[in-house]
């Protein structure tokens, strides 16, 4: 041997570059439309992910302040734990956070802002909830927004801008900010509802704000910087006192914005300033930093969001499914060759890095795809997301989601760490079988027994564990939120667990199914391919299972909400008409109907008795609820409560006996740990008051709280006679749809539902909050069944040899398509068999676990059967038709090519 | 006379008048202002002659007049004599008399008053000059006491102290950029320009002011650029004027100068520039002696003159500067000549808020070659297009 | 079952075939009768497999005919063909071939089960033939625990079970040692004999050659006779 041989050493790596790039690439090459397809649905579960991420985001960002529209976050935001602020905070608040001129801290700005949400009057006969995107009415001091608009080097075109193509109105500066001043209606909008609606300067834009239709003059579009996001486009900006007078609101508003002078904007001065800004409201304000209140939003629709994200890791899940599966058969179809290559002294360490960076390369060509396609379709699914967090949360028409990098990133990492952590065990079988056995078994692989024990020991292990997190309670934060961490892993474990076990059903399934095919030859042939199944069908069927259990157990969980849901609003809505303001079009939208309207209203000859209701956000235990006023009296009599903890007295229902009393909803109860007979200290406009639990009620129409008092008390700590809501109960002969027509024509503020309307509205509105769910676990499940689809295709090319046999001995293609369409059928049947047995138990976890601990509501469960049987028979069916197809075009052979 | 009316009165076509070597010539005719009538049209009150003054009631606010500014100018020193120049104006406008109605019952943010303060610093040595404008409604974060000196704009305030006569505290900070904190005590007796108490800005029966001015304060107190803090002493002349219209239609811009000499006297001067480009005979200047007592000269007893150009990169404004002043020193009769030389050329408030750009700085004051004295400088009107910083 | 018809079972007519612009197979003609068995030998690449293959219905010539009991199987389409192969034909492969799930019995009812015959005539048929070629006791091991002999003893049975007119073997001992590979053709001498079973050998081996009546040569695509 030369002695140059003798000392060469290879560069490290150089081999598994070698590996990857003579044989890895050219397996790939080989197999374009294989490989193109594990990547695209490798890269559909990373979109999935990302786009639910990006949608969230997007609706969570919306969740904003005003100065974010000037230039920056607020640094601080100041607000009364319930109801306004009073003028007077103001000037104390200068008072005593003066500090001299030259003070570097000198240059805090303080921005009171008064807001609602407002809506477009109804066209027409429609008259849906929560269908018209609601507008944010901010009313700042037009004034003082000449000075920002100054300092941020803004446009400065606030105040007089030109209706277009005219000539120069003629206007100064002055005239033309005391004639904006002077007007109570003028609005500047968004640059994107301006240029949607064809508005211009004078062009006027009709929105209800309370029981009236306000016809708003524009005065301007918002002007923007090019260096910041475009503002909103729900966003309308009127003057501060004029939205006062307009919402009732004069003497108050609803928050201070502060932004810090620069010097203050972090570290020790940044606390300096917040600590003088919360000594000098104390006791009548709270004070939250951007990143607070910010985490106030993320919190309130948090469990909303997990929900998503996780139901979006299904289809990645199943897509992890297939990279094992395709990685591990790529393992047994290169097995001769790994053997060569070892034979020719390729080391265990090389072989098995070759395929770990082989996965890692599909996460990587994933991730890429999967981001590109991620905020692809974060663009639709944010209308969907944006719609329930409007309807649920806050007011929100979120229309487009940006491409986070950060949420790309870990989108893009997800994929690459997934890949390789789904490669680990291909690779380790690639450099750990001996060469000597890969040549005995001509290239067959058998499980081993240890490897079935392996199996069973950590399908089973892994379902215990399972079981035993179901019992963990949650995690909990500040302000009463929580999060079902064990609940989920309990989940995670258990499909992952059945998934694992779900191979040996392949077996029982193929003893059973034997009786049937003896007759058949094609569906002999398949049931033989299914008594010693591979891991690759083993996996096609934890696939399957994994999709089907998160359906199935999806669907659980919806089919008993909607069953708890529609008993209690068959409980809850009894009255024949409810009317509320027809600007409440999402859940932050406060407007209320004033007493002169609700008296005449009440007063009408038809109504024969009423309630109303006043609802007051307020903060409570550092989080965001809802105090609630209404005649409990008239909820008893009607039988309107369905109580989890019955008051233990009657005089809750008595107004003359129930101050300081008060029930709460069970997600009150849940959030904040509170308890029949326990008393509470709610902050309201006119001071705290304690008031004790009597008893808890269900309420599936709100996840944050309620605290319902009589609203005889409400509306005196309120000093308000208004109310949000009216209940009617008509005459007897009264017919409800034509008092509901009459009432509609005389208020054309005010939204008028009949009863059935209103529980028709609340169901419709109930599915769409799930529509988005449905369409993931479609992914999922499509996913899943595109992995069978490829599965077989695998094997039926491994299978080549024996396919040309049967040709040989005489089957068509359509026999073979038809072996194929069994072999997956029965798969699919086991995934699915197995998927709906764990759903039930998945369904039972999403019920009284995580929906519990997330959201605080006790579900009565009902098993949607339907749902259930349709997904048991369109699985395996679909299955076999993928099957079938893969199975035709996968046996042709030379004769077939021509005629 | 302050730039504030210009942007208040709504001069919305104002001029700019080109740069002229010679003199603008005065008006012909001696100065005869019609007589003063007790309201203005729009039902504020007009200044009258024979007005006793009270203090410190006076030096607050005038609700009933529809214009009022303190405006302070000053020279301060640092410990090595590193010198800075100084204006703060707190300016009151009622707009629309009688719109409170409109939005009953907000106090907070009321519509029929705004005020709007200036703020401008500059560092002689590096010729560093910063500035803010900030416009408030009357209310939560702007307002003046009408019992005392007390009047603030957002952050900013000058106050007068309780327990002292003549002394009064400033506070203004012009962002993160920089500030300033002082303690001003008059050195001198108020004085009130005019005839009788009445300074006439105009032939219109309503063109008058109340002009109350402390023409020679002590300022003690700090200076802060970015972070640095510097310790300063310095000089300090403030004004007080109440009206409710000064400008007449024909007047283009005006020129003003507070100038205190080292001998201890001071003159007040303004130029009101027509449009035809002549001077309107209501300009004026005023002598203060060492003691507090004015002597009063009419337009045509003194020359306001160019003695170069210098041009505005900002706003493209060409001001003429330096400025060469002569006029009769009653003291000896004789005629005397300045020149007011700015201490940097770039002071040029660019009307960021106001949309209406001025230059207003500080200068040295040279008499055959010598340093006598210091002096603020205004010069207003200049900037092309006014109109279109009215947007 | 009797011929009446002194027909050929087996008649292939000017097949010509190319792959790429090469000739394979040129002009060739060929006719096997029942009962008779023919040596197919040649030097590799000389287009024997290839031959098979278009015999078999596996492939196609680009012209000519090719005849199996009367039809022609160059105007079959694909399911004809399949129905064809499953009726009329046996193979016997070099590498076996058998199917790796089904254990020898299924394998060898396999043929049986795809006719529709009732699963106990599969099972006595596929009982007799496994005995005839002494593999009954292994009847339900899987492929995977046959030696090579058994393997080939198993793909046999099933190339007969059906009753085959035409037995297509390409290099059935390709892969055997002597004894088995001596074996093997004894077996399907006797079985061709018995079944009248008109037998294809392809074969490189002279011995293999010498059980059938007759012998034609492969050179570059053209067949000549060499015996018979």
């Amino acid at each position: 041997m030369s002695s140059s041989l003798e000392r060469a050493s290879p560069v490290p790596g150089r081999v598994v570059w070698n590996l990857l790039r003579r044989f890895t690439w050219r397996h790939w090459k080989g197999q374009p439309l294989r490989s193109l397809l594990l990547l695209l649905l490798l890269s559909l579960g990373v979109a999935v992910f990302l786009s639910i991420r990006l949608a969230n985001r997007a609706a969570v960002a919306s969740f904003t302040n005003f100065a974010g529209v000037l230039s920056q976050q607020a640094d601080a935001t100041i607000a009364a734990p319930a109801g306004l602020l009073p003028e007077t905070v103001l000037e104390e608040l200068r008072r005593k956070t003066a500090v001299r001129g030259s003070d570097a801290l000198a240059g805090l700005e303080l921005i009171p802002i008064v807001e609602t949400v407002c809506a477009p009057p109804r066209t027409g006969e429609d008259s849906r909830m929560g269908t018209r995107a609601s507008f944010t009415l901010i009313g700042v001091d037009l004034v003082a927004l000449q000075n920002f608009a100054a300092q941020q080097k803004f446009d400065r075109r606030w105040f007089d801008q030109k209706v277009e193509g005219a000539e120069k109105n003629g206007m100064d500066g002055e005239q033309a900010l005391v004639r904006l001043l002077t007007r109570s209606n003028a609005v500047f909008c968004s640059a994107k509802l301006a240029a949607r609606e064809g508005l211009q300067v004078g062009s006027t834009l009709v929105a209800v704000v309370n029981d009236q239709a306000v016809t708003f003059e524009i005065a301007g579009v918002i002007p923007g910087r090019a260096d910041q996001p475009e503002s909103p486009a729900g966003l309308l900006v009127m003057d501060l006192p004029a939205l006062q007078v307009l919402t009732g609101k004069v003497g108050g508003f609803d928050r201070i914005e502060c932004l810090f002078p620069s010097a203050a904007r972090e570290g020790a001065n940044r606390e300096i300033l917040l600590e003088r800004l919360r000594r000098a409201v104390a006791g009548v304000a709270s004070v939250r930093t951007a990143e607070s209140r910010r985490m106030a939003a993320e919190l309130m629709t948090r469990g909303f969001r997990l929900n998503l994200t996780i139901l979006s890791l299904l289809a990645l899940l199943v897509g992890l499914y297939l990279i094992f599966q395709a990685l591990d058969a790529a393992v047994v179809r290169r097995r001769s060759e790994i053997a060569v290559l070892r034979a020719l002294g390729v080391r265990d360490s090389e072989v098995r890095r070759a395929w770990l960076w082989e996965a890692a390369l599909l996460g990587v060509g994933g991730g890429v795809l999967g981001v590109a396609g991620g905020w692809a379709l974060a663009q639709g699914t944010v209308r969907a997301v944006s719609q329930t967090v409007n309807s649920l949360y806050y007011a929100n028409n979120t229309e487009a989601a940006g491409l986070h990098f950060g949420e790309a990133l870990t989108a893009f990492l997800l994929a690459v760490v997934c890949s390789v952590l789904a490669g680990w065990l291909p690779a380790k079988r690639a450099a750990s079988t001996p060469p000597a056995q890969l040549w005995a078994q001509g290239g067959r692989a058998a499980a081993t027994g240890g490897e079935s024990r392996l199996r069973s020991v950590v399908g089973w292990g892994l379902l215990t564990l399972s079981v035993g997190l179901a019992f963990c309670p949650p995690l909990t934060f500040q302000g009463g939120a929580r999060f079902a961490l064990a609940g989920y892993f309990s989940a995670l474990f258990g499909v992952v667990g059945a998934g694992i076990l779900a191979g040996d059903s392949l077996r029982f399934a193929a003893w059973l199914g034997a009786w049937v095919a003896r007759r058949s030859a094609s569906r002999k042939l398949a049931i033989s391919h299914l008594r010693a199944p591979t891991s690759r069908h083993r996996w096609a069927a934890a696939g399957l299972l994994c999709a089907v259990s998160m359906t199935g157990g999806m669907s659980v969980l919806v089919g008993s909400f909607e069953h708890s849901v529609s008993e209690w609003i068959g409980h809850l809505l009894q009255a024949d008409i409810y009317l509320t303001s027809d600007a409440n079009q999402a859940a932050t939208a406060y407007n209320r109907i004033p007493a002169s309207t609700w008296k005449q209203v009440t007063g009408d000859s038809a109504v024969a008795d009423w309630d109303a209701l006043l609802l007051v956000p307020v903060e409570f235990g550092g989080g965001g609820i809802r105090l609630a006023g209404s005649d409990l009296g008239f909820y008893h009599r009607h039988h309107q409560f369905s109580w989890l903890k019955e008051p233990l007295s009657e005089e809750i229902f008595e107004v003359q006996k129930n101050a300081g009393r008060c029930v709460v909803s069970e997600s009150f109860a849940a959030r904040f740990r509170v308890a029949r007979g326990e008393s509470i200290c709610i902050p309201t406009p006119s001071g705290e008051r304690v008031l004790e639990v009597a008893g808890v009620y269900t309420d599936y129409g709100d996840d944050q709280g309620i605290v319902m008092v009589d609203r005889t008390h409400l509306q005196e700590w309120v000093g308000t006679q208004e109310v949000s809501t009216l209940s009617l109960t008509l005459r007897a002969g009264e017919d409800p749809e034509a008092v509901r027509a009459r009432l509609r024509n005389s208020h054309t503020g005010l939204a008028v539902f009949t009863n059935v309307h209103l529980r028709g509205e609340v169901m419709r509105i109930f599915r769409q909050t799930f529509a988005i769910t449905y369409a993931l676990e479609a992914i999922g499940v499509g996913v899943a069944l595109a992995g069978l689809g490829m599965t077989l295709a695998s094997i039926l090319a491994e299978r080549r040899a024996e396919l040309t046999t049967l040709r040989a001995l005489g089957m068509s293609r359509r026999d073979i398509a038809q072996v194929a369409a069994w072999e997956g059928a029965v798969l699919a049947f086991c995934g699915t068999a197995g998927g709906l047995v764990s759903s039930l138990g998945l369904g039972a976890l999403l019920i009284f676990v995580i929906n519990k601990q997330t959201f605080g509501w006790t579900l009565q469960p009902a098993i949607p059967l339907r749902a259930l049987l349709l997904l048991g028979v369109a699985v395996p069916v679909v299955g076999a038709v993928v099957a079938w197809t893969v199975g035709r075009f996968g046996a042709d052979l030379p004769a077939d090519r021509t005629r | 006379m302050k730039i504030r009316l210009l942007i208040l009165s709504a001069l919305s076509c104002l001029l700019s008048t080109p740069f002229e070597g010679a003199p603008l010539p005065v008006a012909p005719g001696d100065f005869t202002p019609q007589p003063l009538v007790e309201k203005t049209a729009d039902g504020f009150r007009v200044p009258q002659p024979g007005h006793r003054f009270e203090f410190p009631r006076d030096h607050g606010s005038h609700p009933e007049f529809k214009v009022e500014w303190w405006y302070l100018t000053g020279h301060l020193f640092g410990p090595d004599k590193e010198r800075f120049g100084f204006q703060a104006t707190f300016f009151r406008k009622a707009t629309t008399p009688a719109s409170a109605e409109s939005v009953a019952g907000a106090k907070a943010f009321r519509a029929d008053e705004i005020f709007l303060f200036h703020a401008a610093l500059l560092e002689v040595g590096s010729g560093r000059f910063i500035h803010t404008e900030r416009l408030a409604r009357s209310g939560w974060d702007a307002g003046a006491s009408v019992e005392k000196l007390s009047v603030h704009v957002g952050e900013a305030r000058l106050r007068g102290e309780e327990s002292q006569k003549n002394r009064f505290t400033l506070d203004a900070s012009i962002r993160e950029e920089g500030g300033f904190s002082l303690d001003l005590e008059a050195l001198k007796p108020l004085v009130v320009f005019g005839n009788d108490g009445v300074s006439r800005k105009g032939d219109s029966p309503t063109a008058a002011s109340w002009y109350l001015t402390f023409p020679r304060m002590k300022a003690v107190g700090e200076v802060r650029i970015k972070d640095r803090l510097v310790p300063v002493e310095g000089k300090v002349w403030m004004d007080h004027e109440i009206s409710s219209s000064q400008l007449t239609g024909e007047q283009a811009g005006w020129d003003w100068a507070g100038i205190q000499f080292e001998d201890g006297r001071e003159i007040m001067v303004y130029r009101l520039r027509r449009k035809d480009g002549t001077t309107d005979p209501a300009s004026a200047l005023a002598w203060v002696d060492a003691d507090g007592k004015t002597t009063h000269y009419g337009a045509s007893e003194f020359k306001w003159e160019a003695s170069g150009q210098w041009r505005s990169p900002v706003s493209g404004a060409k001001y003429p500067l330096p400025v060469h002043l002569s006029a009769p020193d009653p003291a000896t009769g004789k005629t005397v000549e300045w020149t007011l030389q700015p201490l940097a050329n770039q002071q040029e408030l660019d009307g960021a808020v106001s949309g209406v750009p001025y230059w207003e700085g500080a200068c040295r004051v040279l008499s055959a070659g010598r340093e006598v004295g210091a002096a603020y400088v205004e010069l207003t009107g200049y900037a092309g297009a006014l109109g279109r910083a009215l947007r | 079952m009797t011929v009446t018809i002194p027909a050929p079972v087996l008649e292939c007519r000017s097949v010509s075939k190319q792959y790429d612009l090469r000739p394979v197979l040129r002009e060739v003609s060929l006719r096997l009768f029942s009962g008779e068995r023919l040596a197919l030998t040649g030097p590799s690449g000389s287009g024997k497999t290839t031959l098979l293959n278009c015999l078999g219905g596996i492939d196609r010539p680009d012209s000519g005919s090719v005849l199996i009991a009367g039809e022609d199987l160059t105007q079959m389409d694909g399911e004809a063909l399949a129905i064809l192969r499953r009726r009329r034909i046996g193979n016997v492969f070099q590498f076996f071939h058998l199917l790796p799930t089904l254990s020898v019995r299924e394998n060898v009812e396999f043929p049986l089960v795809l006719l529709g015959v009732a699963p106990e005539e599969c099972r006595d048929r596929a009982a007799r033939l496994l005995e005839r070629v002494k593999l009954w006791h292994r009847a339900e091991a899987l492929p995977s625990h046959l030696s090579g002999g058994e393997m080939q003893r198993c793909a046999i049975a099933r190339a007969l079970a059906h009753a085959p007119r035409v037995i297509l073997a390409d290099e059935p001992t390709g892969n055997l040692d002597s004894v088995n590979s001596a074996n093997i053709l004894e077996l399907l001498r006797e079985l061709s004999g018995e079944f009248e079973t008109a037998l294809v050998l392809v074969t490189h081996s002279e011995e293999a050659a010498r059980i059938c009546q007759r012998e034609v040569r492969m050179r570059d695509g053209v067949l000549e006779e060499v015996r018979g």
